[in-house]
């Protein structure tokens, strides 16, 4: 298993979105998802690499198949499974970016590749918002199904409004107090000093990751040249 | 080493001044400690000297403050970093990271100390706070006094030379206060200066050296440890504080109800998550109208039994009875209600009044006068059109008690009805508990505060402890009670 620099991860990142939505074309499209596919076996992600592969397989087959449904059918499901197709190699390779990323290192690269601040504290914030969200909204849900308002057909006819009421205002106010305590205890901590930044977290880049990186940039190049020779347009 | 001079302040917004001709000065190594009612001002005077008050708090400043000689009006809340270090009350909300390791060097990033510089400071701060079983862990699995410990540490890492702590024990059990006095204990050793706000006493009982009583935003009382420690049971609570030596809890430890006709029967309950248990073979049986104490260390099922006899969750194996009569869990919510310990999850609609008739039109009850009644009792006529949120804590804890006092169910159980409650409302929250067991409801205490549970309870149960537990001394807990407050 070969581990990536998380700032090569995140070039490669913005080089298969492009490569994803510019190749709609299904042959550079296919030789696009296996390039990412090779890569994330390497990265030792054989498990998110099997599943991405039955789905696209799966929509492939359907796509297939739809040629021979009635033509309303048949157009509406080619723009589904086009956008299928499209997404999952982006999906695939967001999730082994996930799964090999610590928060710190996203982090820590960020602020290396010279990013602003701001974006950076923002990006740190929304996502430790999420861990923090979902053991809130554990509790808030147990306190509505104490009251009864629990998310029940009954009571989504019936009281819709309440419903709602009560799932966002404990919602808002906690999250209101949270990021006003949070910033309270990283503004003592110098969170906002504007002296360069130092990391804890430290990059070096092998040999495998500029191997890397140059092959993909090759295979952008030779992707989008292959589609300007087909379609006369990048 | 703090010089704070003739400070008034009031925060923007609000029509009364928070602090008013405030002067404290503090040496260096000296620990003082402020105490005082809810909203005395004493979060106020912390905020001015970790220097949140004027930087991140807005508001009307006369007079100042000096951190060794330096005026904080006249520099950034960063400049302080390391000369400063802050720990806060809630510990779930204190952190910037997602891992342990990273919130330890948070602080030591943001100054930009080199990499060598800081893994020395980051190998010295886990071999001296004894924190080696902390490291490298997802913030999200730690208890609450863990998260407290690396608060902490992230702090020490930075090497300050005030430690300011703003109520650091109101949401910890008793092993994590012990946990918090030895941090705080080694840091007096190593001559730092100690800043901190509590209304929890006793834990602080070797290490402060003066306490400060405040009182609407004045120094109402000043004594040193030696004084304080000469003060009276009466005297104490005359001044609204608590008790300055740990409280005993000297209750019966029993599981029979106080009659033959329990209204709530607990037989071997087993309680977890998915197979899983946390908790076996508990037994209890409760009467109307009685008050048990449900007590054990943090992670021993407390909660996750309170989850179960209120329905939230299914148990492993065992029954629960109401009134003599099985009940499955999914029924459980009709007879069974909790108040949490925190009240936010509980209060969602736009006023108090609206609040407390939901709960009444939930078990059709129409009667506008048992509303106001309700409210009455529990002190909140004057603010029934306000919006709960912006009420305090111990309001909105009222509210949801008002909540629980309208709703069908015969048990309530409170998880923590009074961390983080001074004296006097600690008090007052004891009142409204008899109150409700009076009503002929069973009432399930859970809770760590022993000065609370000695207060109300006529007995305990002890979840998840060693088998020699019924060997401990059976004793009447009222006459106990003067003895073990007592200094």
């Amino acid at each position: 298993m070969l581990a990536i620099d998380t700032r090569v991860k995140l070039i490669l990142f913005v080089l298969v979105n492009f490569m994803v939505f510019g190749l709609k074309n299904i042959y550079l499209g296919m030789i696009c998802f296996g390039a990412i596919c090779i890569l994330s076996l390497f990265m030792g992600q054989k498990k998110h690499v099997i599943k991405y592969v039955i789905i696209y397989a799966v929509t492939m087959t359907v796509q297939y198949l739809s040629q021979f449904t009635p033509k309303t059918i048949f157009s509406l499901l080619s723009v589904f499974t086009l956008f299928v197709r499209v997404m999952i190699p982006v999906m695939l390779f967001s999730s082994v970016f996930i799964s090999t990323t610590k928060v710190s290192e996203m982090i820590a690269a960020m602020f290396s590749m010279k990013m602003p601040r701001s974006l950076v504290i923002t990006f740190a914030m929304t996502l430790r918002f999420f861990p923090t969200f979902s053991e809130e909204m554990h509790n808030i849900y147990a306190a509505m199904k104490l009251r009864g308002i629990n998310i029940s057909l009954k009571n989504v006819f019936t009281r819709p409004l309440l419903l709602f009421e009560a799932m966002l205002v404990p919602i808002i106010m906690r999250s209101a107090s949270i990021a006003e305590e949070l910033s309270a205890s990283a503004v003592t901590r110098g969170l906002d000093n504007p002296s360069p930044r130092s990391s804890f977290v430290r990059f070096r880049i092998t040999a495998f990751d500029v191997t890397v990186l140059a092959l993909f940039l090759m295979l952008f190049v030779v992707l989008f040249y292959c589609k300007y020779r087909l379609y006369g347009r990048i | 080493m703090i010089d704070i001079n003739n400070v008034s302040f009031r925060y923007s917004g609000s029509d009364v001044d928070n602090l008013s001709d405030f002067d404290l000065h503090v040496k260096k190594g000296e620990c003082v400690l402020l105490t005082g009612e809810s909203g005395c001002g004493k979060t106020c005077a912390v905020r001015l000297v970790n220097t949140l008050i004027p930087h991140f708090y807005e508001g009307q400043l006369k007079g100042n403050i000096l951190i060794d000689g330096v005026n904080t009006l006249e520099k950034q809340p960063h400049d302080f970093s390391e000369k400063i270090g802050s720990v806060f009350q809630d510990p779930r909300s204190q952190f910037f990271s997602l891992d342990t390791d990273s919130e330890i060097v948070f602080g030591m990033e943001n100054k930009g100390l080199p990499y060598e510089k800081m893994k020395e400071r980051y190998d010295e701060t886990v071999r001296e706070l004894k924190i080696e079983n902390l490291v490298g862990r997802n913030i999200f699995e730690l208890s609450g006094g863990q998260k407290q410990t690396i608060a902490f540490a992230s702090v020490y890492a930075l090497h300050p030379d005030i430690f300011v702590l703003d109520e650091p024990s109101s949401n910890l059990d008793p092993d994590a206060i012990e946990e918090l006095c030895r941090l705080l204990r080694f840091i007096k050793s190593q001559g730092k200066t100690i800043f901190i706000s509590e209304h929890r006493l006793y834990f602080l009982r070797d290490i402060v050296d003066r306490i400060i009583l405040i009182e609407h935003g004045r120094i109402k009382h000043e004594w040193t440890a030696q004084q304080f420690r000469g003060l009276t049971s009466d005297e104490m609570s005359g001044f609204g504080l608590r008790s300055f030596a740990p409280t005993v809890l000297d209750l019966p430890i029993s599981t029979s109800a106080a009659d033959s006709k329990p209204l709530l029967e607990v037989r071997e309950l087993s309680v977890g998550y998915e197979k899983e248990s946390v908790a076996d073979s508990i037994s209890i049986a409760v009467s109307a109208g009685e008050l048990v104490g449900v007590v054990g260390k943090n992670g021993c099922g407390k909660t996750t039994l309170a989850r179960t006899l209120c329905g939230l969750q299914k148990e492993i194996s065992g029954d629960v009875l109401f009134s003599g009569k099985k009940v499955k869990w999914k029924k459980r919510m009709d007879h069974a209600y909790i108040v949490m310990q925190d009240p936010d999850y509980q209060l969602f609609t736009d006023s108090v009044y609206q609040e407390v008739s939901l709960a009444a039109s939930m078990v059709g009850e129409r009667d506008e006068k048992r509303i106001d009644e309700i409210l009455e009792k529990l002190n909140l006529t004057e603010y029934k059109d306000r919006h709960p949120m912006s009420l305090s804590r111990g309001q909105k804890q009222r509210v949801a008690i008002g909540v629980a006092m309208l709703s069908s169910a015969d048990v309530v159980i409170f998880d923590e009805p009074t961390s983080g409650l001074d004296y006097k409302n600690m008090q007052s929250v004891s009142a409204i508990l008899r109150e409700i067991a009076a009503m002929g409801k069973a009432v399930i205490i859970i809770s760590h505060d022993n000065e609370m549970l000695m207060n109300v309870c006529s007995r305990v149960v002890r979840i998840g402890e060693a088998p020699d537990k019924s060997e401990l001394p059976v004793t009447d807990g009222i006459g106990t009670y003067k003895k073990c407050i007592s200094v």
